[in-house]
């Protein structure tokens, strides 16, 4: 196995709590990747992605002194990212569908640039054709590495919950992905 | 045997959570009838597939950490700490705190931090960054020497099994991909920043005209003034590819340089000199830096000296014929026996991890 320094990923949190910069610094490059395609995969579109992102990370580091005991710093990350994403797709509810993007990349014909427009595979519409607690669930499982239990003190749900929006998930995904898994 | 094996169940098995008791289970139901194997392969298929897909380019780690700071800094303001006297919004910890370090707090953070340990422990799947290792406090971490023009350099390795960041004094950032070595001074010239590369890394470099970034790599020079490229070299061969801006490369001691734009690549080998410069499949390229092997038309030979490069272990072909069967591929870095039982299937050999050893066989 690959080397995750976990114990430093420990360590940078407890001086976090402490409010060390430079330990928050060295916490942002590790976990701003993971972050910003989270964060992705339910506003669609990367400018609002990356504003969110950044936002997470502040409200992380203002609210660090609360750190929770029972859940892991990563985990609380999520959770605040997750807020965020939902929080905002309930203001601008256009945001939340790829086809909003899709019809803006029309009227920015000629301006192909994929680092402001970025065009979804069927795969990843698959996903964010999903019902947002259900592609929560299955994006923080499948992408992000967490288990059940944890997903759940994430989303604020029961392990019940997360078991049957699982389901319903790779339900979905088999269905409209039938074609490609033949 | 009362346990169902359900959507769940086998969701475990391919994250590679499941105990053994569970795998032997998984095996017996696996092997029980063919509906059985058909359902397991499309869930596996199914789960490959979702994150095969291209993401858009990450925002510029530099910048957004910038802009954060900014930001807090504004937060940290007196004025308004002092209206919102009992809110969390402060940016340094009041002095006190920090010299009145009770034992009692003590253990209690301790003991937080055990928890979060234990919690982090099932986390092995991160793949990104492993640490950062920041130029202003090498001090943990690398040694500097001096060479023979007296400049003081420092040179980070990532060992097998390891990958490194890190942050040049200029804020350039350098992805350092495993079994690989980064050698740069501690301060840049005024007129030039100069670092040197074996094996593989990612440059993410900060835009400063004025003084050109070069990376020496074997008998290669590529000059950039502010961009992102990839650069290998295994072997014989070194390869550049750029996914952002242009670069110029040459061969040492040569003034007639090869330009690169956006999305192309170019091979030097010591034999041959440079290819032409070619469109690039780009998250080929870049399937490292998202914990991914990528392989195309590569030999079992490559594949697995890459693998070995990666989880630190020797491999051994008990028959050399199997050694140029080819592999085209991409699979997550984070599961070893997946990516093993996936090549053994497809090419119908056994691959068998034993300690820190692989038979081919």
């Amino acid at each position: 196995m690959i080397k995750i320094d976990n114990d430093r990923v420990v360590f940078l949190l407890g001086k976090i709590k402490e409010k060390d910069e430079a330990a928050f610094k060295e916490f942002f490059f590790l976990f701003q990747p993971s972050i910003f395609y989270y964060l992705f995969k339910f506003v669609y579109n990367r400018a609002t992605a990356e504003d969110l992102t950044q936002e997470t990370f502040i409200k992380f580091w203002l609210n660090a002194n609360r750190l929770d005991l029972t859940l892991s710093g990563k985990a609380y990350l999520y959770k605040i990212a997750h807020n965020l994403a939902i929080n905002h797709t309930k203001r601008s509810p256009k945001d939340a569908t790829y086809e909003y993007e899709e019809s803006q990349m029309n009227s920015h014909s000629g301006k192909s640039n994929i680092d402001y427009l970025f065009l979804l595979d069927d795969y990843q519409k698959a996903v964010s054709s999903l019902p947002e607690r259900c592609r929560a669930v299955f994006t923080l499982c499948r992408f992000d590495g967490f288990e059940y239990s944890e997903i759940a003190e994430i989303l604020d749900i029961s392990l019940q919950t997360v078991k049957n929006q699982m389901s319903k998930a790779l339900a979905v995904l088999r269905k409209r992905l039938q074609a490609h898994l033949n | 045997m009362s346990k169902i094996i359900d959507s769940h169940f086998l969701i475990k098995i391919i994250k590679n959570e499941a105990s053994e008791e569970d795998k032997k289970l998984f095996e017996n139901w696996l092997n029980e009838s063919d509906e059985n194997k058909e359902e397991f392969g499309t869930l596996v298929l199914l789960w490959k597939k979702v994150a095969d897909s291209q993401m858009p380019s990450l925002p510029d780690q530099i910048l957004q950490w910038e802009k954060i700071r900014a930001e807090l800094a504004q937060l940290s303001n007196p004025v308004e700490e002092e209206t919102k006297s009992n809110t969390p919004l402060q940016l340094v910890k009041p002095e006190h705190k920090r010299f009145d370090f009770k034992p009692k707090e003590g253990v209690r953070e301790y003991a937080w931090v055990l928890k979060v340990a234990a919690v982090l422990i099932f986390f092995i799947s991160i793949p990104f960054l492993l640490f950062i290792n920041k130029s202003h406090d090498l001090s943990q971490q690398t040694k500097p020497f001096v060479n023979s023009q007296s400049e003081i350099l420092y040179a980070v390795e990532a060992e097998k099994g390891v990958r490194k960041t890190i942050l040049l004094p200029d804020e350039s950032l350098v992805y350092l991909n495993v079994d690989s070595k980064l050698t740069y001074p501690e301060k840049f010239t005024d007129s030039t920043r100069i670092v040197e590369l074996e094996g593989e890394a990612y440059f993410n470099v900060s835009h400063d005209v004025s003084r050109p970034f070069k990376v020496i790599c074997r008998n290669t020079v590529t000059v950039v003034k502010g961009t992102e490229f990839n650069i290998k070299n295994r072997n014989d061969e070194v390869s550049i590819v750029l996914t952002k801006g242009i670069v110029e490369t040459f061969k040492k001691n040569s003034s007639v340089g090869i330009e690169l734009k956006k999305g192309e690549m170019v091979t030097f080998d010591e034999k041959i000199g440079f290819s032409k410069p070619v469109k690039a499949n780009i998250s080929h390229y870049l399937a490292w830096r998202k914990g991914k092997f990528s392989f195309s038309h590569t030999s079992l030979e490559d594949v697995m000296d890459e693998i070995g490069r990666y989880y630190n272990i020797e491999v051994e072909f008990r028959n050399p014929s199997e050694r140029s069967k080819i592999i085209t591929g991409v699979f997550d870095a984070d599961s070893l026996e997946h990516i093993f039982s996936i090549i053994g299937l497809t090419l119908d050999i056994k691959i068998n991890l034993s300690g820190s050893k692989v038979i081919v066989q």
